[in-house]
């Protein structure tokens, strides 16, 4: 099966990072075949920043995502800009702080408290990447939450982890309560 | 098995170049090349090798060909706009015979053009951006697998027929991540010495083969090389038959060992009707619609040459021989389109899908293309 | 002697020089294989590059390593050759155009990193080879065949070009100073780091001949005399006096890391503290793009 994973946001939502640990989580630890490509640039501080993953058992052929099982966005931007692939049967979780206009009814979207819930947590708001981690941990079941633990623990330095792995598990009830 | 490692295209041809025993880097930052140089400059200095940011391309282009005389391998890496700088100096690699690797990661173009998007708008510029005949080898990666295998073939091919070799990638497969399995063991191929002692040594002296050996600075060889035309000992001539013997023995090193360099994948033709022609990134895309069609039921394949140049002209002209038809499918308005119809055009119906707007075109577009193409015939 | 150091340092069969009669070329060269011969240099540990034009052909008669490279590049084929062959003396010989106009961002470049290369550079003021085209050293007013009515802008001086832009050998000279110009070769080879010597010479034939100097090498020596200076009577000078007139002597000779021995340092140092090549790879530059 092939699954393809998007994360959108400004720069400075660690997006980048979140890609890293998800092609991480799955390449490494789940040792499925993964691809992680990203728009590269200026574009990736202050501007936007994305991240993408397809994520298969068979060879990957094409790169890119092309209709997006499961889309995080981090600000209006990117949903206005990259909800539309989006599967009928996949999700689009959104921030509810920055994401606020919605085209019409739009089943696939819910809202989430994620840059509240990272700073409610580390006092930072980078680590809204770690909580639409740990969220997507739980709603989503391909993703292995134990590989994903493994995989912040490799990529977060050792400063920041204990905040990063509080917020991660915020996350992960935040998709499990439902 | 070998170890397995989640990495980006730039960093395996890095890591790659270590490996093939690559001791010297030099470049110029541009976008989408630049983790090439960063991770060559941290690395490099703990193999007790030299990195070195120069002031532009074209010095970059001079430092490896002087750190190559030297006997040990060189490599520098760019992108379109900077590939077009270091095309003076690559004439003067491929007229001194000096073996040496240049990356260029491919972006859009012409000039600045689209330096964060992908494009295959250099297959041209590679084979005929510099004046004067000759032949070049470039190799054309589709994975960052094949990228880290490439570079180590490239530095290979560069030793083997003293001449620069092109690992000819771009934005998308040179930024991507995916794994890779290291291989425990690769073939590395080392420069000749001179089987003659320094008296007797000529630097261009083919009568004992097409590729007479480079002998490295200091051991004793002291000899002349220019960029001007010249005989066997590297000095300038003009005399008319010496021109010729010495540039026929240039191009023939490369034309009467293709079969040894030229290289193709061929997916799923066996049985095929049709056929995708198409390289690199676009490639994998090809490799998609394949399978996809083939679900359809229309018995097609692809090939795919992994040598760009020298051009897999042979192997095409086999293929077309039995094919309905081949559609080229390339990131550009139609560039290697003009060599697929120069051989495969006697044989079979050659068509064109192709466009540089920075972005990968998407398998659906491509599919729609062909069956509309094979439904019209 | 001198049989000794033409049989020592000569590729005796590749003479005569294509050089024109009364070029001062040639008087450059033997300066320099006096220098080689001074310092008693082993041939095999000498790399002597150049670019193009008439200048670009001195290494062809230099039995040692020996590259003719592309027009203004002759610096960065050293700068590769040197950093891998530290041991080695390498000379980038340069005529004004090759080091002031086509390559003048690898001069001044080499002169900022200051890697130990001696630049030789053969300043006659004027594209010869190609028939006698203004240079970036050709004097205001003279002519050439790209000047016709006179050349409207101002020269470029390589020494205050090479001072300032950081090279920690500068002199200038003259091929009318031979046996000053023998020693001032050899302390730039000598000098750790980059140095550069900038040798005013002629060419009758492109230059003197559209200057009132004609062919005759004397005329167009005595117009050397007439335009050089030497720094101890430039010094009592004034502004209005000096202008036109190059100055020789040495103009700085400093002591200073150049970029070889930071480098060796570098390697010795890193070759005991090698980074673990660990899996996590890319690890290092996510957390760059992230954390600031």
């Amino acid at each position: 099966m092939r699954h393809e994973i998007q994360l959108v946001g400004q720069g400075g939502q660690g997006i980048r990072l979140a890609g890293a640990i998800l092609a991480r989580a799955f390449g490494i630890y789940d040792k499925k075949n993964i691809v992680e490509t990203h728009l590269y640039g200026a574009a990736a501080r202050g501007g936007l920043s994305e991240s993408e993953l397809v994520i298969s058992d068979e060879e990957i052929y094409y790169v890119k995502v092309q209709n997006p099982d499961v889309l995080i966005v981090l600000s209006q931007r990117a949903y206005d800009d990259f909800s539309e692939p989006v599967k009928n049967s996949g999700v689009i979780l959104a921030d509810d702080f920055y994401v606020k206009n919605f085209k019409g009814d739009d089943k696939r979207l819910t809202l989430y408290p994620l840059t509240r819930i990272a700073l409610d947590t580390t006092g930072s708001l980078i680590a809204v990447n770690v909580v639409s981690l740990g969220l997507i941990s739980a709603l989503y079941s391909v993703i292995n939450v134990e590989s994903m633990r493994k995989a912040i623990r490799d990529l977060i330095r050792e400063k920041h982890l204990s905040k990063n792995l509080e917020a991660f598990e915020e996350g992960y009830k935040l998709g499990d309560n439902r | 098995m070998g170890q397995r490692k989640l990495i980006s295209g730039n960093h395996a041809i890095a890591e790659a170049a270590i490996r093939a025993g690559c001791r010297f880097f030099a470049g110029y930052p541009i976008t989408p090349s630049s983790e090439i140089a960063e991770r060559l400059a941290e690395l490099l200095p703990q193999y007790d090798g030299i990195f070195i940011q120069m002031e532009d391309e074209i010095a970059s282009m001079g430092a490896i060909i002087g750190a190559s005389l030297t006997g040990k391998k060189a490599l520098t890496a760019t992108s379109g706009p900077g590939f077009s700088l270091k095309q003076e100096n690559l004439g003067f690699a491929i007229m001194g015979e000096i073996p040496v690797v240049i990356v260029n990661v491919q972006r859009g173009g012409p000039s600045t053009g689209l330096p964060t998007f992908p494009g295959q708008q250099d297959l041209m510029q590679v084979r005929w951006g510099r004046h004067g005949d000759q032949e070049i080898i470039a190799l054309v990666p589709d994975s960052i697998q094949e990228s880290y295998e490439f570079t180590i073939k490239a530095f290979n091919l560069a030793e083997q027929y003293r001449t620069p070799v092109i690992l000819l990638t771009d934005e998308v497969i040179s930024q991507m991540k995916e794994q890779i399995e290291i291989p425990d063991d690769v073939e590395i191929i080392d420069r000749e010495f001179p089987s003659v002692p320094p008296e007797e040594y000529y630097p261009f002296d083919g009568s004992k083969g097409l590729v007479p050996p480079l002998a490295p600075y200091g051991e004793g060889y002291r000899y002349h090389i220019t960029g001007l035309a010249h005989d066997k000992t590297g000095f300038p001539s003009s005399n008319p038959k010496v021109v010729r013997e010495q540039l026929e023995r240039k191009l023939n090193k490369i034309r009467k060992n293709r079969d040894e360099i030229v290289d193709v994948e061929e997916f799923l033709l066996e049985d095929a009707e049709y056929a995708i022609f198409a390289l690199g990134s676009m490639a994998r895309v090809a490799k998609q619609v394949t399978l996809d069609l083939r679900e359809e039921g229309i018995p097609i394949g692809l090939l795919r040459p992994l040598t760009l140049w020298p051009f897999c002209d042979k192997e095409l002209i086999n293929y077309a021989k039995k094919l309905k038809h081949i559609f080229v499918v390339e990131m550009n308005f139609g560039q290697i389109v003009g060599e697929v119809e120069r051989y495969a055009g006697k044989y079979t119906k050659v068509d064109w899908y192709g466009r540089a707007d920075g972005r990968l075109i998407p398998p659906r577009e491509i599919k729609d293309f062909i069956k509309e193409r094979i439904h019209e015939n | 002697m001198k049989t000794e150091l033409a049989k020592k340092y000569l590729r005796l069969e590749k003479l005569p020089t294509l050089w024109c009669s009364g070029c001062g070329h040639g008087l450059i060269l033997s300066s320099l294989l006096r220098a080689l011969y001074l310092l008693n240099i082993e041939k095999d540990k000498v790399a002597m590059v150049s670019g193009i034009g008439c200048s670009g052909r001195t290494p062809g008669y230099v039995d040692v390593h020996t590259l003719h490279t592309t027009h203004g590049r002759a610096i960065p084929f050293a700068t590769g050759i040197k950093l891998m062959k530290p041991e080695f003396y390498v000379l980038a010989v340069m005529g004004d155009g090759d080091c002031a106009a086509i390559g003048g961002n690898h001069f001044i470049h080499a002169a900022r990193r200051n890697i130990d290369i001696t630049a030789i550079v053969y300043n006659n003021g004027i594209y010869g080879m190609t028939g006698g085209q203004v240079s970036p050293t050709t004097p205001y007013g003279a002519y050439a065949s790209t000047a016709p009515y006179g050349q409207l802008e101002e020269p470029f001086d390589i020494v205050e070009l090479a001072l300032g832009a950081g090279a920690t050998f500068v002199a200038r000279s003259s091929i009318d100073e031979i046996p000053k110009l023998d020693r001032l070769i050899a302390d730039g080879i000598k000098h750790k780091g980059f140095s550069v010597i900038d040798v005013i010479t002629i060419c009758p034939i492109t230059f003197g001949r559209r200057n009132k100097l004609g062919e005759d090498p004397m005329m167009n020596l005595r117009w050397v005399q007439d335009i050089t200076v030497p720094m101890k009577k430039a010094k009592d000078m004034s502004k209005e006096e000096l202008k036109g007139k190059w100055i020789t002597g040495i103009f700085r000779d400093e002591d200073k890391p150049n970029l070889i021995d930071l480098y060796l340092e570098l390697n010795k140092k890193l070759k005991h503290s090698m980074v673990d090549e660990s899996s996590k790879e890319g690890v290092e530059d996510v957390r760059r793009q992230d954390e600031t």
